[in-house]
């Protein structure tokens, strides 16, 4: 700001004094001292070289300082979570600044705070008997005034509260040229520093976005290599035989000629299940349309696939065994796609095996699920590949050596089937060497109910299938059960019908109609209130009324779902996949998945929403089913609970506790935008790859706020990788001003990476990251909520070691946003403070 | 009787080579990867190699470069046979010093001619 500047806004400034805001004053109190050259020094200049921190701060002062040392806040607007967030403070203490950030300003109640104040020029003055978060800054000599900061956008950038001392001046305050003046002046400020950091994250969108596509020509070179490998491979092997065949014809001896005609008749095959494999890449596939749905037995496909396998094995000199129950596993899913997987599998076991080995087909099955394993002694998955074997681009590592032969395409297209059916897959080292594919399909797969108006619209029922199966494996993933139904009250509200269902028979699905009051859901939905049945054996008021529930439970959690007050229907889950019955944390959890899907179930139900919407909802569904699946282990859960238990304590209320069990296993969502190249490398980060995982934080809230108004989780994604000393992110907040709920998954974050480590770091035992934490304290971590926290760790330890993982499934250790280095290196390894 | 070494990772293309070469008089001696393809031809002394290049552990054109380094074994001609046919990787063959490129699928009858033809003999008609 030069000197020119700085005149002439003192001038205005000067201007508008007559009314009480005196010269003097202004020089005295607001800005120190004398002279134009202090003032320029003291407030932001508009070049727009400073942080939008320190830009906010010294607004703050300079309105303060104008209106004699009074009290101030400046809340900014953030569209996303429609809060006004406390974001600078001036004369506020410590405790009465996390009181303020603590009071949620949503839009609605600015907006009738602005329709009901009176007004004197900018200020608007509130009542003291009105209702506002900010009321809190009020004493009794002081009253509050607000100066909204406005620019020309449809939303409010924000404004500054004060309190100041009396009617009076607050009327003059108002009429204070100087006033207005300087909230002009502080829209522009900020509307520069953003604008800075709105270019900044551009130019590193555009620098990713570039490196991006290099990668994209990476994966697609690497892609077609995979693919033409694959495909020129059985095709050399058919060509030579066919040839040689032709050439020779009359000099070949019989076994010879049937040999090499049997080679033509088997490479063959083998390059059909290459171009199956191709056909059923989904984005080639176009969402999936071939799969379909029926019962079949599963021993039968094992058998056929058995029978086409075992003599190419047999040649191999490789032995192989179906070990089966004899009775018959029925499920409900895509046959042919099943078969082809275990093709897949039983194919990549033998490329890997040498003679001498074997392979073998192992099918279980319990009341939910059903079990296929595929297990050989061949040459075993290093641990670092087990979860890239998966990969759709795998193997190709662009040199021509395949380390381990590579199992290309077949792998990913397992994966993908897997998940179509809500189920998991994961490979590990078999007990004896070798590897061990683990497949767990859930015996009944989706079932959804066929809707009359799906007719009128081409398309609405793929799309809405395509929407149950995200919700369904959404809850699925995170409340970690395999029963999962979706309820709706039908249109002439008359009762309650299965609209999509994961884990129940068809019948069950197609005939289960509940009035209000009846049954368990019936039940939900007039009460409006979650039912919670942790073992339905020791629970009398259950006894002998679940006559609907034809399908095996132990633990049940039934709650509503509710959009705008209405009753929407009910979401239901049985039985944990651990075989712990449900807990408190459980039912929050539930409580706060049914509030992100309610609105996403009416937009499918009538089709009200445009086609982005829809298609914006499925990404954020994707994101978070993909990010979980990455992320979920028991230990990871364990801590979670921790975090969940902690905020108990500090008798949050059913609101906030829902908000952060959704958080708490969601907050890295985000991650689904970052490459994993950049997640899994082992070197330290450039300050530029920091900025990229930073990013994440900003894109989970982007995501989450595509599932509908979630103010409250919103917040808590934002900020959950703040520091109480101001040096986090994004927007280094500091203290009580980080919402309570960002500071506990912060602990919870931190703890969880240390305990399983990642590329860059080993993982430590309990009292190694207990001892970390506590070192960052006051740094990192909430001086108030880390002693509870841990100690709430220290409590439930037994758990969480029960929960840690082996060495062997160690290279399962699922991705995670790296945090600023220091606060996870152990103690006594190093300062690490190369971030900072 | 020339001695011909045979490397693939693929079963089948290990047969039908023996089986063409073998049928022509040579004796076919064969490798599955580039480490036993590197001890086979220091061990038995090749009079030719068919060489493929993906393949575990070392891959094709490493093979044919240390071969080609050695003073033992720089004179055995070696035919790529590979189903990588970008000028890249041809240019990465010709970096290693491989005497002929051929590529998958590929006709056996025109692999046996290049054999002979590389090893001086009077090609069968």
């Amino acid at each position: 700001m030069s000197t020119g500047d700085v005149l002439a806004l003192l001038s205005v400034l000067t201007a508008g004094t007559a009314m009480g805001w005196r010269l003097a004053r202004v020089r005295a109190r607001a800005w120190g001292a004398s002279g134009a050259e202090r003032l320029g020094q003291g407030f932001p200049s508009l070049a727009g070289t400073e942080s939008l921190r320190d830009v906010l701060d010294s607004i703050v002062r300079g309105f303060s300082a104008g209106a004699d040392g009074a009290p101030a806040v400046l809340r900014l607007y953030d569209p996303r979570t429609r809060l006004f967030e406390a974001r600078a403070f001036a004369q506020v203490d410590e405790s009465a600044r996390g009181a303020v950030s603590n009071q949620d300003v949503t839009r609605e109640q600015f907006d009738a705070l602005a329709a009901d104040a009176s007004r004197t020029g900018c200020c608007l003055r509130v009542e003291s008997t009105y209702a506002f978060g900010d009321q809190v800054l009020r004493t009794p000599s002081r009253g509050l005034v607000l100066v909204p900061l406005e620019d020309r956008g449809v939303d409010p950038l924000g404004y500054v509260a004060m309190a100041v001392g009396g009617e009076r001046v607050a009327w003059r305050l108002g009429q204070s040229r100087g006033l207005e003046a300087l909230a002009a002046y502080a829209v522009l400020a900020i509307d520069r520093a953003m604008l800075r950091g709105e270019l900044e994250s551009r130019a590193l969108a555009l620098a990713a976005a570039s490196r991006n596509l290099k990668e994209l020509e990476r994966l697609k070179d690497n892609f077609l290599s995979t693919v033409s490998h694959e495909l020129r491979t059985p095709l050399t092997s058919v060509k030579a035989y066919a040839e040689t065949l032709l050439r020779q014809s009359g000099e070949l001896d019989e076994p010879t000629a049937r040999e090499f005609a049997r080679v033509i008749v088997q490479e063959s095959d083998r390059l059909n299940q290459v171009f199956d494999n191709i056909l059923r890449m989904s984005p080639l596939e176009n969402g999936r349309g071939r799969m379909v749905s029926q019962d079949f037995s599963v021993l039968d496909v094992c058998r056929e696939v058995a029978e086409r396998i075992e003599p190419e094995l047999q040649r191999k000199g490789i032995g192989f065994e179906l070990v089966a129950p004899r009775a018959d596993v029925m499920l409900h899913g895509d046959r042919s796609a099943l078969h082809h997987v275990i093709h897949n599998l039983l194919d990549n076991a033998g490329k890997f095996t040498d003679s001498g080995g074997h392979v073998r087909l192992l099918l279980d099955e319990d009341r939910e699920l059903v079990r296929i394993l595929v297990e050989d002694s061949g040459i075993g998955i290093p641990g670092e590949e087990a979860e890239r074997v998966f990969d759709r681009f795998y193997q190709v590592d662009g040199s021509s050596t395949r380390s381990y032969g590579g199992p290309g395409l077949g792998l990913a297209v397992c994966r993908d089937v897997v998940n179509w059916h809500c189920g998991r897959i994961w490979s590990e080292p078999a007990p004896e060497g070798g590897s061990r594919f683990v497949m767990l399909l859930p015996r009944h797969g989706l079932i959804v109910r066929p809707h009359p108006r799906d007719a009128d619209r081409v398309g609405a029922r793929n799309q809405r299938e395509a929407f149950y199966r995200l919700a369904t494996a959404l809850v699925a993933e995170t409340m970690r059960t395999w029963i999962v139904s979706i309820m709706l009250v039908d249109d002439d509200g008359g009762g309650l019908r299965i609209e999509a269902a994961l884990g129940i028979p068809p019948d069950v699905v197609r005939d289960v109609y509940l009035r209000q009051g009846e049954s368990v859901a019936g039940a939900v939905w007039s009460e409006g209130r979650s039912i919670h049945v942790p073992d339905l054996d020791d629970d009398d008021r259950f006894k002998g009324r679940l006559n609907e529930v034809r399908y095996p439970t132990r633990s049940l959690l039934s709650c509503p779902l509710r959009l705008d007050g209405e009753i929407l229907g009910v979401l239901n889950v049985n039985n944990k996949i651990d075989g712990t019955p449900f807990d408190d944390g459980d039912r929050l959890l539930l409580e706060a998945l049914a509030d992100r899907l309610a609105s996403g179930l009416r937009d499918y139900r009538v089709f009200a929403s445009s086609h982005e919407t829809l298609a914006s909802t499925q990404e954020a569904l994707q994101a978070l089913i993909d990010v979980r699946r990455q992320q979920v282990t028991p230990l990871r859960e364990e801590v979670a609970r921790c975090g969940l238990e902690t905020a108990r304590r500090l008798e949050l209320d059913d609101a906030d506790l829902r908000a952060l069990a959704f958080a708490l296993r969601h907050y890295d969502v985000g991650l689904a935008g970052v490459e994993s190249a950049l997640l899994r490398c082992s070197r330290p980060l450039t300050s530029e790859e920091r900025l990229r995982i930073q990013e994440h934080v900003a894109h989970g809230v982007t995501l989450a706020a595509a599932l509908g108004n979630v103010g409250p989780i919103l917040k808590i994604l934002l900020h959950h990788h703040e520091n109480v000393d101001g040096t986090g992110y994004p927007h280094g907040l500091r203290g009580e001003a980080i919402p309570l709920g960002a500071r506990i998954v912060r602990l919870v974050d931190t703890v969880a990476a240390l305990l399983h480590g990642d590329a860059r770091r080993e993982a430590v035992d309990i009292d190694v990251a207990l001892a970390t934490v506590q070192a960052g304290v006051g740094r990192a971590f909430c001086p108030r909520l880390t002693p509870l926290f841990l100690e709430v760790v220290t409590e439930r330890r037994d758990r969480l070691e029960a929960a840690a993982p082996e060495d062997t499934t160690a290279h399962r250790a699922p991705i995670v946003a790296p945090a600023t280095a220091w606060e996870i290196e152990p103690v006594g390894a190093g300062t690490g403070e190369e971030t900072r | 009787m020339k001695r011909i070494l045979v490397v693939d990772d693929e079963k089948y293309i290990r047969n039908i080579l023996d089986f063409s070469l073998g049928g022509e008089g040579f004796e076919v001696i064969t490798a599955d990867n580039g480490e036993e393809a590197l001890t086979k031809s220091v061990d038995l002394h090749p009079d030719l190699i068919v060489l493929d290049v993906m393949m575990p552990k070392i891959d094709g054109f490493e093979v044919c470069r240390a071969l080609k380094t050695k003073s033992d074994t720089k004179d055995i001609p070696i035919v790529i046979l590979t189903a990588r046919d970008r000028d890249e990787d041809r240019k990465k063959g010709k970096d290693a010093g491989v005497d002929r490129y051929m590529t998958k699928p590929f006709s056996p009858g025109r692999l046996v001619d290049l054999v002979h033809e590389l090893l001086g003999l009077k090609q069968p008609d």
